[in-house]
């Protein structure tokens, strides 16, 4: 089958240094990846690009066999529509209410007749389990509180990608579980998600395959079966660093 | 500062090729965002319920502060205009050097800098922190254009509201200079609004206006650039606000000095 994302030799830079060198990566409909590494090794970056919020140096990302990298911003959201980002801490709208931050595309774009948003927003926050916090705003939720919310705002509008930067980083275990469960969920609506974690339990947890980047490229693609197994020293020291070399590596 | 210093010492020329060619690249990009900026403006939808919020916040918030700036502006060019005028005997015409000053030059100035102060620096941080946040990258993760949501509002709502400030700012000032006239030099009441409204002339005020609508294009275009363009984490934020600033108010000061060229050869 065709992939539903395609990187091809992209290469990604921040100011004048190139953080991702020339890598590939696939992803199929319904498939979770998970891009598993140290922290500061352009995993966010690649999603960014795959988003289309960065342009790539070099190099070519498909999305829907559609090539992305160097089309206009108008393009680009109509693509990015089909795609939802629970970024790192959230980033909700801090002027509005959870329920508006969750409506928000549902309205902005119109997906939805106005009579029947409220009832969708209330359909998806249920999901993430945070049905009394519609009229709250984002300063008054917890960590986990506002991951959830992010979650649900990226449900509301049914896209087909799911794009998720760090999940469970910086919250407790319990968040942490509630956070990888909803994942869990998400993942028997056979859509196509991309995890980006430094966390390899989760990652391990998650994943349907898993790739490495270590040093600005892919040194690994394979199941999380295959990834325990690795003898890849790079790859071992990160998985088990108390009782390897890790510093040698990272 | 230090590293500057310490390259521009070590190597003249070339650091001095570096800040040039930096300055020229930000200047650039300046452009760029405010060329973006403006066809915003005038290409629909528009957001009028986020500018209104926006002018309620930047009028009646900044009303305090310029009313102040107003009300000492007035006294003391009054008490300036006083020392002068006492020595060739002229005091009883108090209106007009206040009448030219205030609405030509330093009405819409000391507006624009209190509103740049107070209105500028809290745009360019909020949106510092927006940026910081992922929020501007959430907008345009959900479809949405951060110019048209977060720029447009802000800069529409900083080019309305300066000129209406800066019309207040000019009035109380009249204000305390009557005060000053009435109480220190005893003139009546009728000779001072008269002298004002003497050389009040159509020019001068639409001058004076233009000026301020231009400085509150200014306010807003810089404010909104150095936000979304901030740095990472509080430094990040704080950086802006400063460069926002300082930016805002030596591009008052330089434009002020050219449009006043300008409306000498043109209208004044």
């Amino acid at each position: 089958m065709e992939p539903i994302i395609k990187l091809r030799d992209v290469t990604l830079y921040y100011g004048t240094d190139d953080v991702v060198q020339n890598v590939n990566l696939d992803i199929a409909l319904g498939e979770t990846k998970v891009i598993l590494g140290p922290s500061g090794v352009g995993k966010s970056t690649i999603l960014k690009a795959i988003l289309g919020l960065l342009r790539p140096k070099a190099g070519e990302i498909f999305i829907h066999g559609e090539e992305i990298s160097k089309c206009s911003e108008r393009k680009l959201v109509r693509t990015r529509l089909r795609m939802a980002m629970v970024f790192q801490h959230g980033a909700l709208f801090d002027s509005m209410t959870v329920g508006e931050n969750v409506s928000y595309r549902l309205r902005e774009h119109g997906l939805m007749a106005e009579e029947l948003i409220p009832n969708r927003v209330r359909e998806v926050l249920k999901f993430v389990g945070l049905e009394g916090a519609l009229k709250l705003k984002p300063a008054q939720l917890s960590g986990g509180m506002k991951k959830r919310v992010a979650i649900a705002r990226a449900l509301a509008p049914q896209p087909e990608i799911f794009l998720f930067d760090e999940p469970t980083v910086g919250l407790d275990p319990v968040n942490a579980f509630n956070i990888e469960q909803l994942i869990l969920k998400l993942k028997q609506q056979k859509v196509s998600i991309i995890i980006v974690t430094h966390d390899v339990g989760s990652a391990l947890r998650l994943a349907d395959r898993i790739v490495m980047l270590h040093a600005g490229a892919f040194i690994f693609e394979g199941t999380p079966g295959e990834l325990k197994q690795t003898k890849d020293e790079r790859i071992r020291s990160f998985l088990d660093p108390a009782n390897t070399g890790a510093l040698d590596h990272f | 500062m230090k590293t500057i210093l310490f390259s521009l010492v070590k190597n003249p020329i070339l650091s001095a090729a570096y800040l040039v060619r930096d300055f020229f690249t930000e200047l650039g990009a300046m452009a760029v965002f405010t060329q973006q900026a403006t066809m915003s403006i005038f290409t629909p939808p528009y957001k009028r319920t986020i500018t209104r919020s926006h002018m309620d916040e930047i009028g009646f918030g900044s009303l305090p502060i310029v009313t102040l700036t107003g009300l000492f502006m007035g006294l003391v060019s009054a008490l300036q205009s006083i020392v002068e005028l006492r020595s060739i005997g002229a005091t009883s015409y108090i209106g007009r050097p206040l009448g030219t000053t205030i609405v030509r030059e330093m009405g819409p100035v000391l507006a624009s800098m209190m509103i740049a102060a107070r209105s500028g620096s809290a745009i360019a941080a909020e949106l510092a922190s927006m940026s910081i946040n992922e929020q501007v990258d959430a907008l345009r993760a959900e479809g949405s254009d951060p110019i048209k949501k977060l720029v447009e509002p802000r800069l529409v709502a900083c080019t309305l509201m300066t000129p209406v400030l800066t019309i207040l700012c000019d009035l109380i000032a009249f204000v305390g200079g009557w005060f000053i006239a009435t109480r220190v030099v005893q003139i009546s009441s009728f000779f001072y609004w008269d002298s004002v409204l003497e050389v009040l002339t159509p020019a001068f005020i639409w001058g004076g206006t233009l000026k301020a609508l231009t400085f509150g294009f200014v306010i807003g275009i810089v404010a909104c650039y150095y936000g979304i363009k901030t740095g990472f984490g509080a430094a990040g934020v704080g950086g802006a606000t400063t460069r926002a600033v300082v930016t805002i108010a030596i591009s008052i000061l330089a434009i002020d000095f050219l449009l006043t060229k300008i409306f000498i050869i043109t209208w004044w």
